[in-house]
This record gives C-alpha cells, sequence and structure tokens, in this order.
C-alpha cells in the first residue's frame, strides 16, 4: 500500500483550485491545508489534546531543531516523533536546509552538504543529504522533505542556478538514503529562483524523479509580489495534478487564498501562531492586536463566528487582561489562531466543492479592504485564473 | 469546600502557562490575587460583570489583596492607611474603602481582608505596626461590608510575621471577629521554626471555622500544615512549578 494517495474531489470551474483528499499513513485529510508549525516537536503552548480538540490534522516539525535536541536517538528510541509528542495524526518534517541560511552565520554550502558551527557548542558539523535522511527516518514523519540547497530568493546570478541544480542531485542521494519508503514519503522542492526557465528545469528533473509530492520552494524570502505569485503559478501548471503542491512558508490569508486559486494544496508558515505570541488575533477584517487598551472594555468574543474554545468562553476584555499577566493569554491567543486557518481553509475548500469559489474570494476581499484598495499583485494573480475582483 | 484540600492559585483566573480546559480536575476552589485584575475592576463595576464571569469560572473563588506567591519585598510602600498594589498600570494606593469596594464589585466567594502582611525578618516594630494596621482594617472592612453578604465571606489574615506573641495575641482578637475563617501567609513566617508557632495560634482560633495557609509550599510543608491543624487548607503550589 502506498504511503501518499491523492484523491481530487472537486475542481473550481473557473481557476486552478481543488478540493482533494489526502492519506498519509497516520491521517487522511482534504486539501488545500494550512500547517501549523510546531518547530521542536510541540506548537508553542498548546497541547496535543487541544490540537485534537481543533481539529488539526496535520502538523509541521522541524530536522535542525530536532536533530539537535533531543536528536534523533532519543526520539527513535521513544518510538518515532509521533509517539514522543503523544501526536497520533500527521507530521510533516522539514530538511533543514532553511534553517543552515536563516540561523546560522557561517553556513556554507558545498557539494557534499552544509558545513556550518553548531550554536549549541561551536563545533564543525555538516549537514549531508544522507544525514537529514536519517534524521527524518529516525523522526517517523509522514511526509519527509529533501534537502535542498537554500539560497535566498533575492540572489541573482549563476549561484541560483548552481543551488537549483545541487538540489536535483541532492534529490537523488535523498531518495537512495531514504530508508523507509513504506511509510515515510519523500518530497522534492521545486527551486530555481524566480527565473522562469530555471523553474522549468527545476520541475522537468525532478517530475521525473516520481516523488509522491512537491513542494514550492525558495519564496516568500522578500520577493515583489508580482514575481511570486507568477512563480508559483508556473509551478502549478507544471506540476502533476495527481500529486499534493505544497507551497513553503505561506501563511498569510490572503496568500492562502489566492495561491489555492492557483492550485496549491498544502501550506505552511509560523506566522499564525507567531503573531498569536504578539497579542495578534486573526480575523477576516485582518487582525486584532488584544494588547491595545481598547480592548479593555470590549466584552464581545474575539470572533463571533469562530467556534474555538477561546471565542466561546471568553471576551477580547479578559484575553486583553491575561495578555498582560500571564502566558494563558497567548496560548489562548494560539488556540483561536490554529482555528482561525483551520476554519479559512474549510470553508475555501467548500466554496470549491460548491463552484462558488470566485463568489467566496471577492467578499473574503471585499471583507479584508472594504475600503476595496486591494493588493495589485492579488487582483493579476486572480484576473489570470479568471477571477476579476475589480469590474 | 473539602478539608484537607488544595486551592488552585490562579492569575487573572488562570494557573500559571495552563489554560482552564486542562485545570478541570484541579479541584473547585480558585485563588485570584487583586494585582493580577486590578485594571479590570472598573470595567466589571461599568458592566456589572463579577470576577467569577468575568474569568469565566464556575469554581469558587478568593480574592485576596496580595499575592500569597510573591516575596513580601514591597511591604514598605504600605502605609498607615492604605497597601499599595501593583497592576500593569503601574502602583495603586487602596484604602479600605476602596478594597471593600472592589470586593463587592468582584463578589467572590470568599475574600481576605486588606492586610500589612510583612516578612518574618522585619524588626519588632515594624511587625507591632503591621498588626496594628491590619486588625484595624479587619474591623473597618466588618463595617463598611455590614450592610453586605460579602461581610460573612470575609478571611481574616493573622498578622505577625513569625513573631509568635503578636501572632498569638492577633489570634486572641480575631477569634472574637465576625469572619468565616482565618489566613496564615507562608511568606511572612521564617524559614525554620513556624511550624510550632503555627500550631500554636491554631489553638486559640475557633475550632468550627477554617484555616488557610497561603502560599509557596513544597510538599514536606503542607504535611507539617496539616499535622498542625487538621482543617487547614494549604494553598496549592503550583507557582513554583510552572514558574
Amino acid at each position: 500500500m502506498a504511503a501518499l494517495t491523492l484523491k481530487v474531489e472537486a475542481t473550481c470551474s473557473t481557476t486552478k483550485a481543488r478540493v482533494c483528499e489526502l492519506s498519509l499513513p497516520h491521517n487522511i485529510f482534504n486539501t488545500p491545508i494550512f500547517m501549523h508549525v510546531g518547530t521542536q516537536g510541540t506548537i508553542k503552548g498548546v497541547t496535543t489534546k487541544q490540537l485534537n480538540d481543533l481539529g488539526v490534522p496535520i502538523i509541521l516539525g522541524n530536522t535542525y531543531h530536532l536533530g539537535h535536541r533531543p536528536g534523533p536517538d532519543v526520539v527513535a528510541a521513544a518510538g518515532g516523533l509521533h509517539e514522543f509528542m503523544n501526536w497520533d495524526k500527521a507530521i510533516l518534517t522539514d530538511s533543514g536546509g532553511f534553517q543552515m541560511v536563516s540561523l546560522l552565520k557561517l553556513a556554507e554550502f558545498t557539494e557534499q552538504g552544509v558545513k556550518f558551527q553548531s550554536p549549541h557548542n561551536g563545533t564543525e558539523m555538516m549537514l549531508t543529504p544522507e544525514h537529514s535522511m536519517a534524521i527524518q527516518n529516525a523522526l517517523g514523519s509522514d511526509v519527509m522533505m529533501q534537502l535542498d540547497d537554500v539560497v535566498s530568493v533575492l540572489t541573482k546570478g549563476e549561484r541560483m542556478h548552481e543551488a537549483m541544480e545541487r538540489s536535483v542531485r541532492w534529490l537523488d542521494r535523498c531518495q537512495t538514503a531514504h530508508k523507509n519508503t513504506i511509510k515515510q514519503n519523500l518530497f522534492g522542492i521545486i527551486q530555481g529562483g524566480l527565473d522562469p526557465q530555471w523553474r522549468k528545469d527545476s520541475l522537468k528533473d525532478m517530475i521525473a524523479r516520481d516523488c509522491p509530492g512537491y513542494a514550492i520552494g525558495g519564496l516568500s524570502g522578500g520577493e515583489e509580489k508580482a514575481d511570486f505569485w507568477r512563480t508559483v503559478s508556473l509551478c502549478t501548471d507544471h506540476l502533476p495534478k495527481n500529486k499534493p503542491r505544497y507551497l513553503m512558508g505561506v501563511g498569510y490569508q490572503v496568500e492562502l487564498v489566492v495561491c489555492s486559486a492557483l492550485g496549491c494544496d498544502m501550506y505552511d508558515c509560523v506566522f499564525p501562531t507567531r503573531t498569536a505570541r504578539f497579542g495578534s488575533a486573526l480575523v477576516r477584517t485582518g487582525q486584532l492586536q488584544l494588547k491595545h487598551k481598547q480592548y479593555l472594555e470590549d466584552m464581545s468574543p474575539i470572533d463571533k463566528d469562530c467556534s474555538c474554545m477561546t471565542c466561546k468562553t471568553y471576551s477580547r476584555s479578559y484575553v486583553h487582561s491575561l495578555l498582560h499577566e500571564d502566558t494563558t493569554g497567548v496560548i489562548l491567543l494560539t488556540i483561536h489562531n490554529i482555528a482561525y486557518q483551520l476554519r479559512l481553509m474549510s470553508d475555501i475548500r467548500q466554496s470549491i466543492r460548491n463552484d462558488i469559489f470566485p463568489d467566496f474570494i471577492r467578499e473574503f476581499f471585499v471583507t479584508l479592504f472594504p475600503d476595496r484598495r486591494y493588493p495589485e499583485w492579488a487582483v493579476e494573480a486572480l484576473e489570470s485564473v479568471g477571477v476579476k475582483l475589480i469590474a | 469546600l473539602r478539608s484537607p484540600g488544595l486551592f488552585e492559585f490562579t492569575v487573572c483566573g488562570q494557573v500559571p502557562h495552563v489554560t482552564a480546559d486542562l485545570c478541570q480536575n484541579n479541584g473547585d476552589v480558585q485563588v485570584v490575587s487583586l494585582n493580577s485584575i486590578l485594571n479590570a475592576v472598573p470595567v466589571l463595576e461599568k458592566t456589572n460583570t463579577t470576577l467569577a464571569s468575568y474569568v469565566v469560572t464556575d469554581k469558587k473563588l478568593i480574592l485576596t489583596p496580595y499575592d500569597s506567591m510573591q516575596p513580601l519585598d514591597m511591604t514598605s510602600f504600605n502605609e498607615q492607611g492604605s497597601v499599595s498594589v501593583w497592576g500593569k498600570g503601574g502602583r495603586k494606593k487602596l484604602t479600605c474603602a476602596n478594597y471593600c469596594n472592589i470586593v463587592k464589585v468582584c463578589s467572590p466567594d470568599l475574600f481576605v481582608c486588606m492586610a500589612d502582611i510583612v516578612p518574618a525578618t522585619v524588626n519588632r516594630k515594624r511587625a507591632d505596626k503591621s498588626c496594628y494596621r491590619t486588625l484595624n482594617w479587619v474591623n473597618q472592612t466588618i463595617t463598611f461590608l455590614s450592610d453586605n453578604a460579602a461581610v460573612s465571606q470575609m478571611l481574616a489574615p493573622i498578622p505577625g510575621s513569625g513573631h509568635k506573641q503578636l501572632m498569638m495575641k492577633s489570634a486572641h482578637i480575631l477569634a472574637n471577629r465576625s469572619v468565616f475563617g482565618y489566613v496564615i501567609e507562608r511568606a511572612s513566617l521564617p524559614v525554620d521554626g513556624w511550624q510550632e508557632t503555627v500550631k500554636d495560634v491554631i489553638s486559640i482560633l475557633p475550632p468550627d471555622k477554617p484555616v488557610f495557609f497561603f502560599g509557596a509550599l513544597n510538599e514536606l510543608e503542607v504535611v507539617q500544615a496539616y499535622s498542625r491543624a487538621p482543617c487547614t487548607h494549604p494553598s496549592n503550589a503550583t507557582q513554583p512549578g510552572t514558574r
């Protein structure tokens, strides 16, 4: 039995959006789906029981962090990451490559792997494709990401091309080193920066490797949004329809709606949970910064349409008070933001099923931008798939 | 309230770092200190909301004017007619009348009377002053709340800060007051040797009224407190574990 199957259940007759049933070893759920990030084996402050109560079907863990602490041997001895964190739904692990660039000042990419100084004790270490696979095999995640040569999306010239080609070679090494193909799915990551031809080359080479799924990587790194959506659209045009498309590092609600219209199935981002820790609640009209004193006297729930424990139980005033006193305030906001993202994606899926996704998009944008000053990139992106925001 | 029993220490109605949905089996009584809800009191008054409704709990609430888990290192700001409480906006001076009004607004199931509780390291003169102030405020509270049901829900703290003579004298006076029960603060007692003092103090108090022991107690101290007074209710020591 395959470790992953994808069944397309509904397609939008206007855009490239689709609803799929994605079956993984630990869970079956529908896409488009937003995956919350539990970098070190936990979504900060939220227990697995609370995640289950929210209906979260899949979370992200990170190979770089978990590979250091507690380490693959400890996790393997516990029976894998699912047992270690008492989580029985799906887990996707990133390879650690992005952290090499984002966290480490002295990371050096070579053909062998990524050489860096351990942030814990300063010793020189090497993360290779084989090493990343060994860690992820020990973690036992449902979906594993290849180790890719990560460069800033703003990098120009031959370095970007080199990274794209090296990522293909590293995928080969990852596939060779991957020891658990029965229960774990290794996704390839499409690279190539913002260059359409390099992206097409990456797509061609990666698709030829017949991975169970593909990620669109190397974006959301400060590029112009006009380049962002065009690159996403190019990738979804060429990626196989019978495999999931995972757009990495995307989590703002506008991007989730637009990129679903462009044909993406899976997303991850630290934004919803991180912004909660700064006191910000996600709502359809944008964000509420609940630390602001205006909320001290607001006895209404954060979102009257939200069925999360926070909104069903507590007032904005109370959450505001808590935010200044104890971490339970940010935990309640985290719970709400997780629920919000789940509900947004559920609404997207339902509108696709009912073939009214364009109407949903228009209503969504009017709610979020009541002055109708829509982001230009979103207008263009949606127009490219047949949705006119502006008549 | 079942004795022996533990109360749940909370910050603004939540156990520190743990949301209430995970604490359903922690018992039936929560302690809320005034400093954590100070800024919300005007809102409660304006919207006619009780504290229990605000923090959304069906557990019994005990309101205290000070945080029993914090060291008593700011008591020098207390004065003859007021105590200082620190909320988000900074220091707020409260008279006995102010605090009684807060009690009426919050409507807790029980409340600890305003008190000048000081650490055991203070000298005799300061400890004496704390006794005078606290006993005075107990009397004032009884007067201020004489027409309010809340008066029957008052817990009187035993001042004296570990000075046995002062504590016993205070206990004799408070034994004759119409209060629901009594509170002994661990933070005001010395590190060692408090057990016998507490035992002797409790022996003076009416046996039909509970004595609550508040503060950051370790397991041994909880057992010791129980062994000295069958009806003592130690406060839950969640604070050291979660912070």
